[in-house]
Formats: C-alpha cells, sequence, structure tokens
C-alpha cells in the first residue's frame, strides 16, 4: 500500500508496536536494508537516529542487487516456515512454530527497504512460496517471509512502483512522496496509482496455479486477526485526511483485504518484468481465465468492483485513490472495454520511463523532523543536505527539483539556527562568501554564489576547474586549446597560475575574494570569446553544506546555497 | 569545512572502489563478515559481496558526522598519506583521520578516471552510434591505457575491478560523455541519441550495460525506457541476462552475449 506523505508517522508508528517489547510480545529488531549510494547511506543514517532514540534494535546491511535480498532474507530465515519444511512436512507444527519464532525477541519483524526494491514484485518474491525445479523434480519452497510475521517498508526513490507494491494490502508499505513536488513539474503520471484498477484485477485473476491463491488466502485469515488492527490505523486516518463519503472506512479495509490476492496474481500476469516467459504470456492469457474467475469471484463481486471504481475515479485526485466513489458510467462501462482500459492505463504507466522522486535521505528527514519528534537536529539536517545534494550530483534530480528541496532544507536551517550569523551572512553573502566561516560551532549555514567546481576546498583552483564537469565539457578543457583557454581566463582574472596551482585552502584571501566577483565579471565577458559563451560556472542552486570539525571535536556545519541565473547569459 | 557536494562525491566514491585493493585490510574483512556462516555461493559474487560489504561500512563511518569513528586505514588508499593532506591541517585533522579524507582523494582520482576514459573514448572514436542509440565498450585492458587505474594497480591483475564496472561510476562517466557532446553540440538535434556503455567485469566475465537518455538541456531530467528496451532484448535473446540491479537501466549480461544483447536491442528498437 502507499502511505502518502501525511501518514508517513503511522508507517513509522506500526514498526515501533510492531517491534517494542509489550506484554504481549517480546518485540523484534527491524533490519534495514540499504542500496550502496550516498542518498540512501545517509537515509539509513537517519533513520537508525530515530531508532537508536525508541530503543528499537536494528541492523543495518548493505544490498546491490535483487539477487541478494533473497539471499540475505532466506539466510535469516525470516519465515519459520521455512524451516518447518526443511525439516518435514507437518502442519500441525505450524502454529507452533510461529508462536515459536514470535516468542524470540530476536525476531525480524520489520525489514526497511532504503532505495530499494519499489520497482520489483516483491508480493510475489517474497511473500508468496515459489517452486524450484531440482533435477526435474519439482519442490515448493515456502515464501522468504510470512505474511503475519513481517512486514517491508519500503523508501524508493526509484519509479515508478511495482503497482503490484502499490496494492498488496499492509504487508508491503510504501512511504510515497509523490504528489509533494512531482506532481507540479508534471514529473508524474499522476494515473500511477489508479492503474493499479485493482478491483478489475480482482476479476481477471491470474490462470496460474489456484493453490496459491488458496494458501494465500489461508494464511490471510490467520493474519487478519493481526493486521487487524493497524489496518484500521491506516483507514481511519485515510478516511479523516481524505474525504471519504460513503462507506465507513473499516469497510472498505475489509474489502481491501479481499482484492490483495487477485491485484496481485494479476499485475504479475500482466507486469512480471524479470521473467520473459511470463511477460511474453500477457497479450493472449487475460480474456478468458478471466472471465472464469470472475464467475469464481462472484460472491464479492459487488464489494469490489465498487472499491474498483473508487479507485479508477480517484485518477482525478490523485491522493485520495484509496477511498473515494464511484462513478455510475464506469460502472456501466462493458468489462471488456474496462478490461481494455486498465491495461492500457498500465501499459502506460510502466512504458513511461523510470525516473527518480525526491531522495530518501530527504523523505526520512522529512519523516523524522516534521512527524516525528526529533524537530531540530543539525546532524539529520545535515545528512539531508548530503542525501539531496548526492542525487542531483547524479543526475537523480533535475534542476527545478534541485531548487525546491533545497529551498526547503534552507527553512529547516533557518528554523534550526535562527541566529544573527545566518541573517548575517545572507545579508553579505554577495560581497563575501567567506563569511560562513564566522559563524558559529555546529552551525548550518547556507550561502549563495557557491562556486561549482569539482571539490574545491580540497584541491587547488586550478584542478578544481579542470576536474568540473561543467567547465571541463564547456571549455574543451580535455584539449590542448581548452587548457590554453583556461590559462588565458586565468589570467584575465588576473590571478596568478602559480596561486590557482596552490591548495585552495592556501590561496591568499584576497585572490579568493576577488575570484567570484570576476567569474562574475567574466562570464559577460565570455559571451563575446567563442564558447564561453554559455559558461555556467555558477550554478541555478546548488546547495553546498559546509561541515567543518574543529580539533574540540564540536564543528560546524554549513549550507551553502546559492543562486544565479545563469542561463540567462546564453538567451 | 566540507561541502554537501564533497562529501558526496567522497562517500560515493568510498563506496564504489574496492577497498581491499590497498591490501591493508583483509583479516578486518574476514571480521566482519564472520558471524554469519555464508555458504558457498558463487565465488565471484562473494567476494564482491565482501568488497561491498566492506566499502559500505567504510563509506557508512565516513558519514558520521562526528567524524570520531576514525579508520584505521584512513590515509592508505588514494596515495601517499603526506600529499593530499592538507585539507588536515588546514582544517583542523578531523577529516583526513575518519575516511573521509580518503574519500576525498578517490574521489578526485574517480573523476580524472571519468574524464579520462571519456576523452579516450571520444579520441579513439569508439563510440558507435546506430540509428537509435550510441554505445561503447569499456574494456578493463584499456584499464592501463587510459590511465583510470591510479589506485588500482596496486592489485593484481585478475582480481582488478574495471571501475566504471560500478554503477554510479558508469553514470557519471556517461553523464559527462554527454555533456561533453552537448557543449560541442555533436550530438544535438536529429543526432541526440540514448547512450549505451558496456563496461567489462573480469571477475565475473560479463559485461555491465546501461542504458542513459539524452537529455537535451543540461540539468533536466528525461523519463528513462531502457527498462522496457532491455526486457524487451532480454525476451528475444531467451533471456541469459541478469536484471539484478535495483536501476532499472542497467542489466548484466555475460561476456560473449553482449555483441548479440546490443545487436538485438537495436533490431527491437528499429521495429518498433
Amino acid at each position: 500500500m502507499l502511505l502518502q506523505q501525511d501518514n508517513w508517522r503511522l508507517g513509522y508508528h506500526q514498526i515501533i508496536s510492531d517491534c517494542r517489547p509489550s506484554a504481549t510480545s517480546p518485540g523484534g529488531t527491524v533490519l534495514i536494508l540499504c542500496n550502496p549510494d550516498a542518498d540512501a547511506l545517509c537515509a539509513a543514517r537517519i533513520l537508525s537516529y530515530a531508532f537508536r532514540a525508541d530503543k528499537i534494535p536494528y541492523q543495518l546491511r548493505p544490498c546491490g542487487g535483487f539477487a541478494r535480498l533473497k539471499y540475505i532474507l532466506q539466510k535469516l530465515h525470516l519465515n519459520p516456515l521455512q524451516r518447518m519444511q526443511n525439516a518435514e512436512d507437518d502442519e500441525e507444527d505450524e502454529m507452533q512454530m510461529i508462536q515459536d519464532y514470535m516468542a524470540s525477541s530476536a525476531t525480524v519483524r520489520t525489514v526497511i527497504l532504503l532505495n530499494l526494491g519499489g520497482m520489483h514484485n516483491l508480493q510475489r518474491e517474497l511473500f508468496e512460496p515459489s517452486s524450484m525445479e531440482v533435477d526435474g523434480v519439482r519442490t515448493a519452497v515456502p515464501a522468504l517471509l510470512h505474511m503475519d510475521l513481517t512486514k517491508v517498508f519500503i523508501l524508493d526513490s526509484h519509479r515508478p512502483y511495482h503497482l503490484n507494491n502499490v496494492h498488496s494490502g499492509s504487508n508491503i508499505v510504501l512511504w510515497n512522496d509523490y504528489d509533494h513536488w512531482h506532481l507540479a513539474t508534471g514529473g508524474v503520471p499522476s494515473d500511477g496509482d489508479d492503474l493499479s484498477g485493482n478491483e478489475d484485477s480482482s476479476d481477471d485473476d491470474e490462470d496460474d496455479d489456484d493453490d496459491e491463491d488458496s494458501v494465500e488466502d489461508s494464511s490471510k485469515d490467520g493474519s487478519d486477526h493481526d493486521s487487524e488492527e493497524e489496518e484500521a490505523e491506516f483507514g481511519d486516518d485515510e478516511s479523516t485526511s481524505q474525504k471519504d463519503d460513503e462507506s465507513n472506512a473499516a469497510a472498505v479495509d475489509t474489502k481491501k483485504d479481499d482484492d490483495v490476492s487477485g491485484t496481485d496474481a494479476d499485475d504479475e500476469s500482466d507486469q512480471d518484468t524479470v521473467d520473459p516467459s511470463s511477460s511474453k504470456r500477457r497479450p493472449g492469457d487475460v480474456s478468458s481465465p478471466s472471465k472464469s474467475k470472475r464467475q469464481r469471484s462472484d460472491p464479492n463481486t459487488p464489494d469490489t468492483e465498487l472499491d474498483s471504481e473508487a479507485e479508477s475515479d480517484s485518477e482525478s485526485t490523485s491522493s485520495n485513490r484509496e477511498v473515494s466513489q464511484p462513478p455510475l458510467s464506469q460502472m456501466s462501462m462493458g468489462m471488456r472495454e474496462r478490461h481494455q482500459d486498465r491495461k492500457d492505463r498500465i501499459k502506460k504507466y510502466y512504458a513511461s520511463g523510470s525516473f527518480h522522486s525526491s531522495p530518501v535521505a530527504f523523505m526520512t528527514y522529512t519523516l523524522l523532523a516534521e512527524q516525528l519528534r526529533h524537530r531540530s537536529i543539525g546532524d539529520l539536517l545535515w545528512l539531508a543536505c548530503v542525501g539531496v545534494t548526492d542525487a542531483f550530483i547524479h543526475n537523480r534530480l533535475d534542476i527545478s527539483g534541485y531548487v525546491k528541496l533545497a529551498c526547503m532544507l534552507q527553512e529547516h536551517v533557518e528554523n534550526i539556527y535562527p541566529s544573527s550569523a545566518n541573517d548575517k551572512l545572507r545579508g553579505f553573502a554577495s560581497v563575501d562568501g567567506m563569511k560562513i566561516a564566522m559563524s558559529q560551532n555546529g552551525k548550518i549555514v547556507t550561502q549563495k554564489d557557491e562556486l561549482r567546481f569539482f571539490l574545491l576546498r580540497h584541491t587547488s583552483l586550478f584542478e578544481a576547474m579542470i576536474l568540473s564537469p561543467d567547465l571541463n565539457t564547456r571549455m574543451e578543457l580535455w584539449r590542448t586549446s581548452g587548457m590554453k583557454k583556461l590559462r588565458e581566463l586565468l589570467a584575465s582574472m588576473g590571478l596568478p597560475l602559480s596561486q590557482c596551482q596552490q591548495p585552495y585552502a592556501f590561496m591568499k584571501p584576497a585572490l579568493k575574494r576577488k575570484l567570484k566577483e570576476e567569474v562574475m565579471i567574466h562570464e559577460e565577458v565570455c559571451c563575446c570569446i567563442q564558447s564561453f559563451d554559455d559558461l555556467c560556472i555558477f550554478f541555478d542552486v546548488f546547495l553546498t553544506c559546509h561541515f567543518p570539525s574543529y580539533r574540540n571535536s564540536t564543528f560546524r556545519i554549513s549550507v551553502i546555497l546559492h543562486f544565479f541565473a545563469s542561463a540567462d547569459t546564453n538567451p | 569545512m566540507i561541502s554537501a557536494s564533497d562529501v558526496s562525491h567522497a562517500v560515493t566514491a568510498l563506496l564504489e572502489c574496492d577497498v581491499r585493493s590497498s591490501g591493508t585490510n583483509t583479516q578486518q574483512n574476514d571480521h566482519t563478515l564472520g558471524q554469519e556462516d555464508i555458504s558457498p555461493f558463487l565465488d565471484e559474487e562473494e567476494d564482491e559481496e565482501r568488497a561491498l560489504v566492506e566499502s559500505f561500512n567504510v563509506a557508512y563511518d565516513a558519514l558520521n558526522p562526528n567524524g570520531s569513528t576514525s579508520l584505521s586505514f584512513g590515509g592508505n588508499f588514494g596515495g601517499d598519506h603526506e600529499d593530499g593532506d592538507f585539507s588536515t591541517i588546514v582544517n583542523g585533522g578531523d577529516s583526513a583521520g575518519s575516511g573521509l579524507g580518503s574519500g576525498i582523494r578517490l574521489a578526485i582520482a574517480m573523476q580524472k578516471a571519468v574524464i579520462s576514459t571519456a576523452v579516450s573514448l571520444v579520441e579513439r572514436k569508439a563510440i558507435n552510434r546506430l540509428s537509435h542509440f550510441r554505445y561503447a565498450y569499456l574494456n578493463a585492458t584499456s584499464n592501463g591505457a587510459n590511465g583510470s587505474n591510479q589506485y588500482s594497480n596496486e592489485s593484481s591483475k585478475e582480481k582488478q575491478m574495471h571501475i566504471f564496472a560500478k554503477p554510479l561510476a558508469l553514470t557519471r562517466l556517461a553523464h559527462f560523455l554527454m555533456d561533453m557532446h552537448r557543449a560541442n553540440e555533436k550530438w544535438t538535434g536529429a543526432r541526440a541519441l540514448p547512450l549505451v556503455l558496456l563496461a567489462e567485469k573480469p571477475q565475473t566475465q560479463s559485461y555491465l550495460i546501461a542504458g542513459f537518455e539524452f537529455p537535451e538541456t543540461q540539468g533536466s531530467m528525461v523519463k528513462n525506457e531502457f527498462k522496457q528496451r532491455f526486457e524487451n532484448a532480454a525476451i528475444s535473446m531467451d533471456g541469459h541476462i541478469k536484471f539484478d540491479s535495483f536501476d532499472s537501466n542497467i542489466v548484466e549480461v555475460k561476456s560473449e552475449l553482449a555483441n548479440r544483447f546490443i545487436e538485438s536491442l537495436h533490431y527491437l528498437i528499429d521495429s518498433s
């Protein structure tokens, strides 16, 4: 299920209530799996802060690929059925196994995926039993995770989500951000959610194996009891936050539960991406088995259809997709048409290509700072800054998205450090960027007009300019002619080459101050010189955080935020 | 003083560089994974996995805002300790003690490798153009030739990981190439085509293949459609393709199949 931004904290509270020891349960641990990129690392740090604060045990692991994800989960034996089936097939033991399993406080009750997994069909891969063929003998392999025991929370900036994850009930929770800023840029097909067209899908259930379904159903029955609470919790919130004019939230929730299995199977058939054979099957199979299934699922039909309409209806207002009213017109639409319609929408959803939403570090920070109690913690904000910057550097964020996030981060900075130093800085930044050095310890400071040279503070100016992708490509510094131009440029700026080749930290302060003004001036000058014309040394809004550390281990953090309308120089 | 972009570059470099190529901490390696029994998987993958855990830990520690958990091998692998250490002197000494300082030096080396590799690709005219996309091979043997092995040549050749066999490094290279050609206006208009890079992974004898859309203006984003394209190509080849990455535009293909993969990719896009 999708958890919209307003409700993120509910997901977190769910984790807490699952994992915190109580009178009835011994609690459990959280397993955080982290994609190896800087953004996810920052998110992991932020999240682990919250867990430490709430005294929730957690373990953190990197996870570089989907096979690895399954391997890790398998090795941890998160599903008690796994062990059972390995030993002997004794079904009566099942309850006992589960109870034993729950009794241990080291049990992993929650798996959090950071920047990974959202695009894979986790419902099928993790929660449904599979079968393995060894030497021609098919043996059933129990699911990696048990529906009752483990929940998967996903924070992933990869889009589009696999629709199966979106509609898989409460076992897979996606912390979703996108109405937040993506809609404004038109970056997200708002239909993403309803494309699921869940309930239709329950009609055209897959031809696969019915046992699979039944297994799931039975496990579901068992889980109903358990999951009711949190379902209700989520449901309640939805109903309050979004106007649901119809049936009470509880009813909707139960209905949702019903459809889940159907949705899975269907999406599987339609959308399976990894396995070529099943994708191939896609075009032919849908209509006929769907009909038969439809009859089978007759008892459910009224409910589910209502629900489905609700879902497709919410296309217009993507936020309240979970509960809303069915339009009568669609009700009357033929099954086949609707089915086709749905298929088209799903196809469009996936075919529009993959992209990235806001960085997970930023999402995590938002969760902690705005919805939990960790409001003014500079370290966390710093990590969020790093995450956002990382996403930008690696082209996961475009400029406008970056600008928005940077501005929001800047607001946070000002909230946390409302001191005069910050104000002063903003006043003087254009005159003297080095004012940041005057700020207090442990501070994040924003600054305008940061030069976008590669690791400027850790190399020489000359090298930083050469290594900067912008400058390098624009001035063709990889050619000798380009280098010559660069030297000319520096000369005309009045910066001696010997100084430029010094480590930047040792450059004369006067020259450093001069540098920025000169760059500003020369950008206009450059217009006359061919190939300098759109030289963009300043970036539109580029956020850098300064994070100096003092010998006494107090430190100062500064976010540097700078604006410059570079595009205007080259109309 | 450290800026967020510095940290990002450094952490990325730490993540993607084989920490053990410095040869300093093999014992530590066993130690970190010791508690869990990892039964023999595939040897290379296991090795890769350990390397990942290793560099992950280093990178994670480097992110520590307190900078106090310095790791013993902090300065060991980006070259000389004395060389790049001016940041230490000036900034109070913490950053070089932690992994961050070495990460920054690694990042500089990486960036140089990116640029030199990109330049060598262009000068050797190694980027081939098909009617729907461009592609280029990055072979590990060309590693030495283009000067990209500044820090990895200490390890033996067969152990060596091609630095661009890591998704983030490959992404950076791709974007540098695209920036380059956007700036000199060679890839504009009708010649603006997506770019596919194939980076050899000598260890597993496969290629990491990544597809990138070519945005016409810098800093904008185009939705990446390579997921579907790769999938279709894989289907047409009866699927010997690993769709393992969480980035949908990256697949791994056995070396002998790489060429066919590109071919079928071409024909599929052509026919669609």
